[in-house]
């Protein structure tokens, strides 16, 4: 089914929307959110999390892409389980990737007030416009998507120590962006 | 994890569609399992003493057999980046003279194309009882996969058509470590143990299985922690307090355990940003950042623990400073800390039930007394209570998500009874994921192996062994060793060999 014929079954509160978006991306959402948290079972709470979030946002929402929709969804869901378990249960590529975001955190000279999440998304996004497709998509593989280097690598075709490198040099140049743009975290 | 880069991560989440949808769209053409790469060797034989805790743990790791007799033409199996490893064939708990088996295998292409390189295996065999007595066997049927993907892939096993009741033994994980710098250029010397390093050739699971004490370990009783004692160190409410005129940038707070690392490990549960040791000096030290005010929904409530395991360690000191790296000045700052001492297998017991409660023994999922039970294998073999732990896990994180997360050979075990003088038909219905490599299939339509073992890990006195290829129209061989030849429609062919592998490629239409 089209995903425009799916966003009119939840416009038309029809319960077989659910079905529908469950069996076309349920899948791709169970991947990313199992990915990210390291555990089926949160993976599987996550995606009914994901749907009942569809249902209650469609409407008024009419997404263009109901995949990179839910996609979003899923993952911000799965920051927020996350980051709400206590620490011992924290696992997954999530836990993975912090340590390597840290390194693309603004110096913080003062105690002044944190940006907005959206307005920080937004700086990310004006940077990431900035580089080559392979760099973009690079950097979201690894830091939204949470694939790991290796796994990119042997995708790519090339030594994983030479992502590596780039991935250092693209957090250091996010690093700097951020702080040209006065982000605050 | 400091409170800004939580931020950070959840500020990703925001990022234009069109952005994610590239990304996705790049993945999607390639997304593959975890890669894995060559296991050169484990250790003969190592036995663990998990330090003052009066538990002694032996796992050995297989010993390693010479060169492989491959059988049949062609090249030989290769290694592969991305390895899903070899079928296995079925065993029993313990050889029997008087029986005997056959076995033929299918190989069906039905579900294969250019998107899923799944097959479709039936390994049957059928048993025969030479003596004039019933003989009662437990079967086991080995596949090699993670505890997270077990429900998934988990044989069917079926005697006579009636479908068997299974348990399910795990072996720990089948791979070993690497340094940070292998297999780059100049790096193949370096030594390590931080990154996994999965195996990638059936040979890496031959020496894994040979001589059975891989097997053996399987059976063995996990390691006990009861009557263990750990001190558990709660730290809560951090605070600090700023001088006039000082500012902290990030502010945290820096926890120092005076220690002998030979006689204490301390183990955490997460939550810091930084860790250090000096073993020469004898302490180890943790760093967190003190939480500011809550932003979103997350909640960083400031509690951290650390658990102590062994001799009991000396007071430990907080420190507080007003950002991490060179420029960190002293701030004054602390934290409530409670210590009370608590039987270690309670204690881990208490944290895997929450974390592991997915695996219920239900579905086909692995039960939780099997994954808890690798868990605390892996503590004492790899992980920080390991008499030299990995370098992936000095800092003494208790983390749960590896032990569910490795490829480890597995077997479903059933029992069954074969009449005197009769014989029975045992069947595994499996799927399997091709074996490839990006390096060599770039720029090609790309291919996926499978490979066949016939007497690796088993005890079974086979008489005879064939494969029957079902191509259903929609593969071509690359290469094999099987022999078979589908111009000429042999289909069926014995085998004689070890291993046996099969490349194919999506037929050109």
């Amino acid at each position: 089914m089209e995903d425009t014929e799916l966003v009119e079954l939840f416009w038309a509160r029809d319960e077989s929307a659910l079905a529908g978006v469950s069996e076309k991306y349920g899948g791709l959402c169970r991947q990313l959110a199992r990915r990210l948290l390291g555990s089926d079972r949160d993976a599987e709470e996550c995606v009914s999390d994901v749907l009942l979030r569809l249902w209650e946002s469609i409407p008024p929402q009419r997404p263009l892409s109901l995949k990179a929709y839910m996609l979003k969804i899923t993952r911000n869901l799965t920051v927020d389980r996350w980051r709400g378990n206590t620490a011992a249960f924290r696992a997954g590529e999530l836990t993975a990737l912090t340590p390597e975001l840290e390194a693309c955190l603004p110096a913080s000279p003062s105690a002044e007030e944190v940006s907005g999440e959206r307005q920080t998304a937004e700086a990310v996004d004006r940077w990431l416009k900035t580089l080559s497709k392979d760099d973009r998509t690079l950097f979201l593989r690894r830091y939204w998507f949470g694939d790991t280097v290796k796994e990119i690598a042997r995708s790519r075709g090339v030594p994983a120590n030479r992502l590596t490198q780039k991935l250092n040099r693209l957090r250091g140049g996010l690093r700097r962006a951020l702080e040209k743009e006065g982000i605050v975290l | 994890m400091s409170e800004r880069c939580a931020n950070l991560l959840a500020a990703l989440g925001g990022l234009e569609e069109e952005l994610i949808l590239e990304a996705a769209e790049d993945r999607a053409k390639k997304r593959r399992r975890w890669p894995r790469r060559l296991v050169k060797t484990l250790a003969a034989c190592a036995a663990l003493a998990v330090i003052g805790v009066g538990v002694l743990y032996l796992v050995p790791t297989g010993a390693h057999s010479g060169g492989s007799n491959v059988g049949g033409k062609g090249d030989d199996p290769r290694s592969f980046l991305l390895y899903e490893g070899p079928v296995l064939p079925l065993t029993l708990r313990d050889a029997r003279e008087d029986v005997s088996a056959e076995r033929s295998v299918n190989l069906d292409f039905a579900g294969w194309d250019t998107e899923g390189t799944e097959l479709l295996i039936r390994d049957s065999y059928t048993l025969k009882n030479t003596s004039g007595q019933d003989q009662t066997l437990r079967a086991l049927y080995p596949f090699i996969e993670r505890f997270s993907e077990v429900s998934r892939r988990r044989p069917t096993l079926t005697l006579d058509g009636a479908e068997l009741e299974t348990t399910l033994l795990a072996g720990y994980y089948a791979g070993g470590y690497e340094g940070p710098w292998k297999g780059s250029v100049g790096g193949d010397e370096n030594e390590g143990s931080v990154n996994m390093n999965y195996p990638d050739s059936w040979e890496d699971y031959r020496d894994l299985l040979a001589g059975g004490s891989y097997f053996d370990a399987a059976l063995s009783p996990y390691p006990d922690f009861t009557g263990v004692t750990a001190w558990v160190y709660d730290l809560t409410d951090p605070w600090y307090t700023l001088a006039e005129g000082q500012e902290a940038a990030r502010p945290v707070l820096r926890i120092t355990v005076p220690l002998d690392y030979a006689r204490t490990r301390l183990l955490h549960t997460g939550g810091f940003s930084g860790w250090s040791w000096d073993d020469g000096e004898g302490w180890m030290r943790f760093q967190y950042d003190i939480p500011g005010e809550t932003k979103g929904s997350y909640k960083d409530d400031g509690h951290r623990t650390v658990v102590a395991v062994g001799e009991e360690p000396g007071d430990l000191t907080i420190e507080g400073f007003t950002s991490t790296g060179d420029r960190a000045q002293p701030l004054e700052a602390g934290a409530t800390v409670t210590k009370r001492a608590v039987d270690l297998e309670e204690y881990l017991r208490a944290l895997a039930l929450e974390r592991y409660g997915g695996f219920d023994g239900q579905d086909g999922r692995p039960d939780f007394e099997t994954v808890y039970g690798q868990f605390k294998l892996w503590l004492v073999t790899d992980g920080p209570l390991a008499q030299e732990p990995k370098e992936r896990y000095r800092d003494g994180d208790l983390n749960f998500g590896e032990a569910a997360s490795v490829d480890r050979v597995l077997w479903l075990e059933a029992e069954i009874t074969v009449p005197a003088g009769a014989s029975v038909t045992l069947t595994a219905e499996l799927t399997k994921e091709g074996s490839s490599d990006p390096f060599r299939s770039r720029g090609s339509t790309g291919g996926a192996e499978y490979e066949l073992a016939t007497r690796l890990g088993s005890n079974l006195a086979f008489t005879h062994q064939s494969a029957t290829l079902e191509d259903r129209g929609k593969i071509e061989i690359v290469r094999q060793n099987f022999g078979f030849d589908l111009k000429k429609g042999v289909k069926t062919v014995p085998l004689t060999g070890e291993i046996y592998f099969l490349e194919v490629k999506a037929k050109a239409d």
